[in-house]
């Protein structure tokens, strides 16, 4: 606001002290006259402040407040790290029970996880928040949870990962060539070819360093996805963290192991990340006004169905992008979309269906970008994978028994002692939580931005409830889903923390809560997914002292079972009641009945029958020294520090001097 | 949202340099390491190789990216390695062509003149 008349010939107007005033602004030509259309500035008196009484002194808090803004929160993200070592030392995995990992972690692992949230937390609240600082604290933060069994246990824990592992090696020793027949999975090969390619290029003989450490990295690229997706749909400096963190917090579903699914939602982000971000556009005019105008001052709003048909046919503006980026984004995430079809089953459909929405509310440039993934997909099933479409289409189209599919995965994971019972409805205690934040978030995302999409890309992964892809799709459906709800969830909670600045503390609480929830409810099965290097070196002299066409079995799932020799060894089963001798009642009569060849057992899967199956303590020794009893088989390897890892032969079969034996990996 | 500063932008466009050197470093060593197979006893050749396949060709479609902020730098990357890769690994697999040493020539060969040219303009 101008306060002062400039003009030299002023009359109107407080007077000036112009005395001396050799420095005044001076205006050049004004002929005397004053000039009626623009009459000078009045200037406003100067109304001087109440003399504050007493100020209140600043307190400690205020008085060191840039000093805690510079150092707190590095400080806090080295403490963390450097309780790692002493969380190794304190944690006792041979006590792993029903309760998982958090009941056998010691102090020095939660106050990791204390001081890297604290290292967050304070970054956050600094007046002006330092981006590198904030990425620091976040990978640190996503080691002290997520990471943490990458740090604690020796080995990567899943069995699953191990098995993937396997299909890397059976690729990279058939030269290329995927075994047909073996699995479902092989029909999608790319990523089994992918790691073969490295795996050969690099000369290693294994990945077992890759498989430990892979959640970690592919978590923090996760978060990385969240965090440019929330910029884009937030805005804002700290809210697009705060909803990388309640992504990481609430992602207990453990499909960040080494996988071609993990690998799905990284190129599922970066399409979606630049849909709504450098491609985003909206149905308005080019004063950002969505639909026509109205026609005068407090005219009657046109009729819903009319809003719509004229926002339909509004076309999207154009982003603000030039031409050559828009077309190298066009490029990137086309390439993404393409990548990921011969990789995984599920992960295309999810990616298509939302651009799909994306696309008919018009909220991208480029729904060419549908188009690809359709043809993609078309094409891959049609030539590259015809096998699929005529032994695989089920898993595509599922078999409509919705109610099947939610037994399966949802009633049967409802299993074990009671310790696990609490693990699984905590599981989908958080679950409902995401589903809530999410949905509530949708509210607040409404009424500031009277935008519904968001929560509808959510909900289009819920369209695989009703394709028979068994126990895992639920968990699925939620991990395509969570990027949008986390997001929604932290509209949430910035809105709470606009009303109320009392929810801040509260907030930060809850945060060190959510993340002590997380490591309880991801280690939950860890009493029988914690695998030891002894475990896959047993079970790598297997192969190399096993004749080929033998038929080697393990007990049950959990170990590194198969992570060599896929194909040069059967695993027989197929009969009722037998597919995993651990649940079976009938132990002896099933591998009577199988017939194997070798037993392989793990102690990981002695845990799983005590505490998810209910089984004694014992049970697979039990059963071993009654083969043994029996004469059908020999025990022929038995690690001396675990009594549970054994290896037990049919007496008579040959057995390869493993001196002799090339490494068939 | 504010705008960077000019020394951020600045900051910004040294980082992108060395991180294009380092890819650059890191292509033409795991080449070298495979080309004379040295054995990668301390994992310090998966991880070259592995690092630059999965980041190397991303950077190098990434670093056209004006202004972009670093995690959509980021997230390109690591999209756009893992991409490549994944259509490079199911293109030997489909036409029974499979030479992993000589794939990881041709994409460091493909993407090193695209870091090259990131090492010296930075966007």
């Amino acid at each position: 606001m101008t306060t002062q008349d400039t003009r030299r010939d002023a009359s109107a107007g407080p007077p000036r002290d112009t005395a001396g005033d050799s420095e005044a602004t001076q205006v050049l030509s004004l002929d005397g006259v004053r000039n009626l259309a623009d009459p000078p500035t009045t200037a406003l008196p100067v109304v001087p402040m109440p003399p504050t009484e007493d100020p209140t002194p600043p307190t400690w808090l205020d008085r060191n407040r840039p000093t805690l803004d510079r150092w707190l929160s590095p400080a806090l993200a080295l403490l963390a790290v450097a309780m790692l070592p002493l969380a190794v030392a304190t944690t006792d995995l041979a006590a792993l029970d029903g309760w998982g990992l958090a009941k056998v972690l010691g102090p020095p692992a939660w106050l990791a996880l204390l001081f890297a949230v604290g290292a967050c937390v304070s970054e956050l609240y600094a007046k002006r928040p330092r981006i590198p600082m904030l990425g620091a604290a976040t990978g640190v933060l996503i080691l002290c949870s997520t990471g943490l069994p990458s740090v604690i246990q020796p080995a990567a824990r899943f069995g699953t990962a191990w098995t993937i592992t396997g299909f890397v090696d059976a690729v990279a020793v058939a030269n290329g060539v995927p075994p047909q027949g073996l699995d479902a999975r092989f029909s999608w090969p790319a990523f089994f070819a992918q790691w073969a390619w490295f795996r050969q290029a690099a000369g290693a003989d294994d990945l077992d360093v890759v498989l430990r450490w892979f959640p970690f990295a592919v978590v923090t690229v996760w978060a990385i996805g969240i965090y440019a997706l929330a910029r884009s749909m937030l805005g804002g400096s700290r809210a697009p963290w705060a909803a990388a963190w309640l992504f990481v917090g609430l992602n207990w579903i453990e499909q960040d192991y080494f996988s071609p699914q993990a690998t799905g939602i990284c190129l599922l982000l970066t399409v979606l990340t630049f849909a709504l971000g450098p491609l985003a556009t909206r149905r308005t005019d080019s004063s950002g006004v969505p639909g026509w105008p109205a026609p005068h001052l407090g005219a009657k709003r046109l009729p819903l169905w009319h809003r719509w048909v004229v926002s339909a046919m509004t076309p999207p503006n154009r982003p603000t992008l030039p031409p050559r980026q828009l077309l190298l984004v066009y490029f990137c995430a086309a390439l993404c979309i393409l990548a990921v079809i011969p990789a995984h089953q599920l992960t295309p459909f999810a990616i298509i269906g939302q651009l799909a929405l994306l696309a008919v509310v018009g909220r991208y440039r480029g729904r060419g970008l549908v188009l690809v993934g359709i043809l993609g997909v078309l094409v891959f099933i049609l030539i590259a994978a015809r096998p699929i479409w005529t032994t695989q289409i089920g898993l595509f189209i599922g078999d409509g028994n919705t109610g099947a599919a939610v037994e399966a995965g949802i009633g049967n994971r409802l299993t074990g002692d009671f310790g696990q019972q609490i693990v699984k409805y905590g599981r989908f205690a958080v679950a409902a939580l995401s589903y809530g934040l999410g949905f509530l978030g949708a509210i607040v995302y409404w009424r500031r931005r009277r935008d519904l999409v968001p929560i509808g890309l959510a909900v289009v992964p819920m369209g695989f409830a009703a394709q028979g892809y068994g126990g895992e799709g639920f968990l699925r459906i939620l991990l395509f889903g969570l990027p949008i709800l986390t997001i929604l969830g932290t509209d949430l909670l910035r809105w709470l923390v606009r009303w109320r600045g009392w929810v801040r503390p509260v907030l930060a609480v809850g945060m060190v809560a959510l993340f002590a929830m997380l490591i309880f409810l991801r280690g939950g099965n860890d009493s029988y997914q914690v695998v030891y290097p002894r475990d896959a070196e047993m079970y790598r002299q297997v192969v190399a002292t096993t004749p080929p066409g033998q038929n080697v079995m393990p007990l049950s799932d959990p170990g590194p079972f198969a992570i060599e020799g896929l194909t040069m060894f059967g695993r027989g089963g197929g009969i009722e009641g037998c597919g995993r001798i651990a649940a079976a009642t009938d132990k002896v009569g099933c591998i009577t009945q199988i017939n194997p060849d070798v037993i392989v057992n793990f102690g990981s899967i002695e845990a799983q029958g005590v505490y998810l199956y209910l089984n004694k303590p014992g049970w697979s020794l039990e059963l071993a020294n009654t083969l043994v009893a029996q004469g059908t088989y020999t025990m022929w390897f038995q690690d001396p520090t675990d009594p549970y890892d054994f290896v037990l032969r049919k007496t008579g079969a040959p057995v390869i001097d493993s001196q002799a034996q090339v490494n068939p990996g | 949202m504010s705008m960077p500063s000019a020394a951020e932008l600045t900051r910004a466009r040294t980082a992108r340099r060395g991180v294009a050197v380092m890819l650059v470093v890191a292509g033409a060593v795991a080449c070298l390491l495979a080309a004379f197979d040295v054995a990668g006893g301390s994992g310090l050749r998966l991880a070259l190789t592995v690092g630059f396949l999965l980041l190397g060709p991303g950077w190098a479609a990434a670093g056209f990216l004006r202004r972009a902020p670093a995690a959509h730098m980021w997230l390109l990357t690591v999209g756009v390695g893992v991409a490549t890769t994944l259509l490079a690994a199911q293109i030997m697999v489909s036409a029974s062509w499979w030479h992993p040493d000589l794939m990881t020539y041709i994409i460091t060969g493909l993407s090193v003149p695209f870091l090259l040219r990131h090492a010296v303009v930075a966007q």
